[in-house]
């Protein structure tokens, strides 16, 4: 009897020393280069948005290091696969920072895995650039030194919307959001926003980011009559209400958050369903139609050249702002080297930073620094995003 | 009024897909006495691999057959490399490999096919069929007529044929179908590898209307076997009746209580029966066994 | 209790604290991180391990019962500012109520209805958390949990570890006391050996595999306290029904019947996913690996599953027993 017990217990031990002999990470010291980190959610629930952001920093870092790094220092990129756990993202967050010696956290990418990570980065005092939708993320300001959370959040999207509802007298909506974290921020804060600006909301519905069918909650927004119903999700999603929509033939403009369009698979999935939808587009979507004299529009020409001869494929608004998060952080290396503190407070300089997702001006109260004026109100026509005026 | 009717055609429509994966968990069951949480994966593998070829240039009528052979060849492979070597374990063990299994062809899938949606043309053109301002899809009627004749099919298998009653010895009674000169092992690698060309079929006729992705298979698998249960486990024609249950009872609760509820719907049914009637609804006293 | 059995737990439990101990001292803070999380997943485990072992069940709810754990200790100390450690046992008695609800009608019934009924009860639980934003947070979770205090506010990583392997270590010592000393114990092994001879000398068997469940679930609740007060903050995702399924997976991983097994499982499985972070890259520094991650764990399950369809623990059991036979054939 004892026996059994020796070898299990020797086997114990041997997997804890295992894992003590796996644990510190080679850190190669001679060799200067700025270490990056990154938690994407690249399987589980989360893991259609975490590919597409993966592969726009790796070619930020790339474009970065093959233009000769930052003053001769190479980035170097570290990602892990969050799982869509708010648990995974601390623990790689701590392996990032204590064994991986990263300057910065890009990620996680959702609100729901970046709130737990919240209280280590604050402690520990590293630069994190969320991408999640929440404002929960960056407020309140004085508790959220040490996070920045770049992309467009759903705040900026309202604010758009909205603006488009008053100019096009638009007063009657139906709101219909993907039932998880991100469709519940959107809806939170088009709650706020809605009554202030005289829009009335007939019904807020819910659909599944699995389900197949949203035709029930269409037809009962269609049997409240409003002038436009808006859709709070991301693609594949996203594409399915489209074709619902076109199966119902229902002829109430369909206004989509910036999530639809920051991949191209939105118009691609819905097999020209998409066709007459609107939706908040970032201007990396309609480029051709922007005026010569856009502030942006050189910067992303190049860009979409390089992605899509790296990628093959066409750009998404959503590698535009995962880019950003890299240009961001390079920037602020540029002038505060790897201390973590002087990088913090660089990043907090940014002023006027042409981005690829848009304009970037960051202060202390100010840790996203986008604003709703970059973003563009776009109709989908002959399978392409085009500006509408 | 046009709401009333798009539950109802909505309902049908998701009743006809969780009876499509429904059988598979029934043909499992039969035939090996456990639950196989890899069926849903198998939809998924069909699904995907379909919509590769058709990606290719492959014409759908030949990517069909195609995907459906290669994923029953990937649930051959799965029975006799993971579960018959297992044979002897007690069901909870075999159960939890076939858990096992579905984390494996998940993780697969996820590093062939990223987490990307794929999508799948109709499988024949036209307008959606539209009745007083509600729609359903000719897919949707495609998805049906899949489950009708599976549903037909497995029936006079299992129940009109020796070959099917063989089927059934195996999980009864192991050793009295050896006596019997009927081999469970290959009886069993036989169901396994039908039920996997099953989950591939479903897989294949619903992606025109979902779009597949790597991790459909997790709540497709969890829905049929809701309706394997409330259809009794052990029949077809009980999984497909409790199939389309299912889906006209989600679709009207949805819509008339709340759409964020919808996924709890068919959880909550599942514990009413297991409260008011244990064996499923359809199963006749003669097949009242172990779950 | 016999001494002897004493000895042989000690025989465990001392190498392994002392182990543990040494990891305390010498981690960084992402392995004492880590071994915080593995240490409250081994308790959530352990009761798995008890159920599949002695009742023979499968329960597809044990996140569920994590979540409980997790969600009960926010209400409790956020919104009605209870004593997290009060917050903690009711809650554990909330979940042991709701478990006994649960086994009751379907434990009397032969078969696994137990599965089929925490697998509803289980989504269930999730589509509440995600629904009833008022209370739970929503999707996006619920923050500013407190930490635990005992005498002082715990707030260091290494405060937890100490904290949650003593818990752990004391939780499996109670257990294994419970089926190896005591005679109820003896009832327990008798079940695992043959439902149906118990059931015939006349034991009560349904009632046994209640309070197995029970225990199972209060083990999980437990779990869901500490971890929601070392984290601060939780969201659903952290209790969906994969959750469940990784749970079950890591049980059988280790070995049914023995609390130890839960131990076994948990550590492997997180060995493994470290050793796969730290090597792969070295392997191939220029592939993306993150995604391979998930396939490996697949594959690291099946294997294991197939080459120890009796997990880690049962396979040393016949190892050692047939050296045993060896001995005695000489």
């Amino acid at each position: 009897m004892k026996k059994r017990k020796i070898v299990g217990c020797a086997r114990m031990l041997l997997a804890l020393g295992l894992m003590l002999v796996a644990g510190p990470a080679p850190v190669n010291a001679q060799a200067k280069e700025y270490r990056i980190g990154a938690v994407m959610e690249l399987s589980g629930p989360f893991s259609s948005w975490g590919a597409p952001m993966r592969d726009a920093i790796q070619l930020a870092v790339d474009n970065i290091n093959a233009a000769g790094g930052i003053k001769g220092v190479p980035l170097k990129l570290v990602v892990y696969d969050g799982r869509s756990k708010g648990t995974e993202a601390v623990l790689l967050a701590k392996r990032l920072v204590t064994q991986d010696k990263v300057v910065a956290i890009i990620g996680p990418g959702t609100s729901p895995t970046t709130m737990p990570v919240i209280p280590y980065v604050t402690e520990a005092g590293v630069p994190t650039l969320s991408m999640g939708s929440s404002d929960r993320i960056i407020e309140p300001a004085n508790e959220r030194r040490w996070l920045f959370r770049p992309p467009y959040g759903s705040r900026h999207n309202v604010e758009k919307l909205i603006e488009h509802f008053k100019a096009t007298g638009i007063k009657k909506v139906g709101f219909l959001s993907v039932n998880n974290a991100y469709g519940d921020t959107g809806r939170e804060e088009f709650e706020k926003a809605a009554r202030p600006a005289g829009i009335e909301v007939v019904a807020w519905e819910k659909f599944g980011g699995t389900d197949n069918d949203v035709k029930p909650q269409l037809t009962k927004l269609r049997a409240l009559a409003p002038q436009a119903i808006i859709v709070w999700s991301i693609p594949p999603a996203a594409s399915i209400v489209q074709k619902n929509r076109a199966e119902l033939a229902i002829d109430i403009p369909m206004y989509h958050d910036n999530g639809a369009s920051l991949t191209p698979q939105f118009i691609e999935l819905a097999a020209g369903a998409a066709e007459g939808a609107y939706g908040v587009v970032i201007k990396v979507d309609v480029l051709d139609e922007l005026p010569a004299n856009d502030p942006q529009k050189a910067t992303l020409l190049k860009f979409r050249q390089q992605f899509e001869s790296r990628f093959g494929m066409d750009v998404g608004g959503l590698y535009g702002e995962a880019y950003d998060c890299v240009l961001l952080i390079a920037k602020g290396l540029e002038s505060a080297g790897d201390n973590k503190e002087k990088l913090r407070d660089a990043i907090e300089r940014v002023k006027g930073f042409v981005g690829m997702a848009g304009i970037y001006t960051m202060s202390p109260t100010e840790h996203n620094g986008l604003s709703a004026r970059d973003l563009v109100i776009g109709r989908v026509k002959n399978g392409k995003w085009t500006i509408v005026k | 009024m046009s709401e009333v009717v798009q539950f109802l055609l909505s309902g049908i429509a998701a009743g006809g897909i969780y009876a499509l994966i429904a059988v598979g968990f029934v043909t499992v069951y039969n035939v090996l006495g456990i639950i196989n949480f890899a069926q849903g994966e198998f939809a998924m593998f069909g699904a995907l691999v379909a919509a590769s070829l058709v990606a290719r240039g492959v014409p759908l009528v030949a990517a069909i057959p195609l995907a459906i052979a290669v994923t029953a060849a990937t649930g051959a492979l799965t029975e006799r490399a993971i579960l018959r070597p297992a044979a002897g374990s007690s069901d909870v063990v075999r159960i939890i490999i076939t858990i096992g299994v579905s984390i494996g062809l998940r993780g697969l899938a996820l590093t062939v096919w990223s987490s990307k949606s794929y999508a799948l043309p109709q499988f024949s053109g036209g307008e959606p069929v539209r009745i007083l301002g509600a729609a359903l899809a000719l897919q949707n009627f495609w998805v049906l007529g899949v489950a009708a004749a599976i549903m037909i099919a497995l029936y006079l298998l299992f129940e009109r044929t020796y070959f099917g009653s063989a089927l059934r010895a195996c999980v009864m009674s192991p050793n009295a179908s050896r006596l019997m000169g009927i081999s469970p092992s290959v009886m069993s690698l036989f169901a396994y590898t039908m039920s996997a060309a099953l989950g591939a079929m479903a897989g294949i006729v619903v992606t025109p209307i979902s779009l597949a992705t790597y991790d459909m298979g997790i709540m497709l698998g969890l829905k049929g076997f809701v309706a394997a249960v409330l259809g009794g486990l052990v029949s077809a024609p009980g999984a497909v009746v409790g199939g389309l249950l299912l889906g006209i009872i989600e679709s009207f609760a949805a819509g008339f209580l709340s759409s964020g509820y919808r996924d709890a719907i068919a959880f909550a049914l599942l514990l009413a029966v297991l409260g008011i009637r244990p064996t499923g609804l359809f199963a006749r006293m003669a097949e009242q066994r172990r779950v | 209790m016999r001494p002897s059995t004493a000895s042989r737990e000690l025989l465990i439990l001392v190498p392994v604290a002392l182990a543990l101990a040494a990891l305390g001292v010498l981690g960084n803070t992402y392995m004492i991180s880590m071994l915080v999380i593995a240490g409250i997943h081994v308790i959530v485990t352990a009761g798995l391990t008890l159920l599949l072992g002695f009742a023979g069940q499968i329960s597809l709810a044990q996140a569920a019962f994590y979540a409980l754990g997790a969600y009960g200790s926010m209400i409790g100390t956020v919104h009605l500012g209870l004593n997290p450690w009060l917050a903690l046992v009711l809650t554990a008695l909330g979940s042991g109520i709701v478990a006994y609800a649960i086994g009751v009608p379907t434990l009397r019934l032969h078969g696994h209805y137990l599965a089929l009924a925490t697998l509803g009860f289980g989504i269930i639980v999730n589509i509440v958390l995600v629904q009833e934003t008022n209370i739970t947070g929503g999707p996006t979770g619920a923050v500013g949990i407190p930490r635990l205090t005992l005498g002082v506010e715990l707030t260091s990583d290494r405060q937890y570890f100490a904290l949650v392997w003593f818990v752990t270590l004391a939780l499996l010592l109670v257990c294994r006391v419970l089926v190896t000393g005591s005679s109820y114990g003896r009832v327990l092994r008798a079940l695992q050996a043959s439902e149906v001879a118990t059931e015939s000398i006349g034991i009560d068997v349904a009632r046994y595999k209640v309070q197995v469940f029970v225990l199972c679930a209060v083990l999980a609740s437990l779990g869901g306290s500490l971890y929601a007060h070392y984290l601060t903050v939780i969201s659903p995702s952290e209790f969906g029904f994969d959750v469940s399924m990784e749970f079950l997976v890591m049980a059988v991983i280790g070995g049914l019947g023995s609390v130890w097994g839960a131990l076994a499982g948990v550590l492997a499985v997180t060995a493994f996913l470290e050793i796969l972070r730290t090597v792969a890259p070295m392997i191939a520094p220029n592939i993306p690996t993150s995604e391979y991650e998930v396939v490996a764990f697949g594959g690291l399950l099946v294997l294991t599953l197939l080459f120890f369809p009796d997990g880690f623990m049962g396979r040393w059991r016949r190892f050692a027993g047939a050296l045993r036979l060896g001995a005695m054939g000489r």
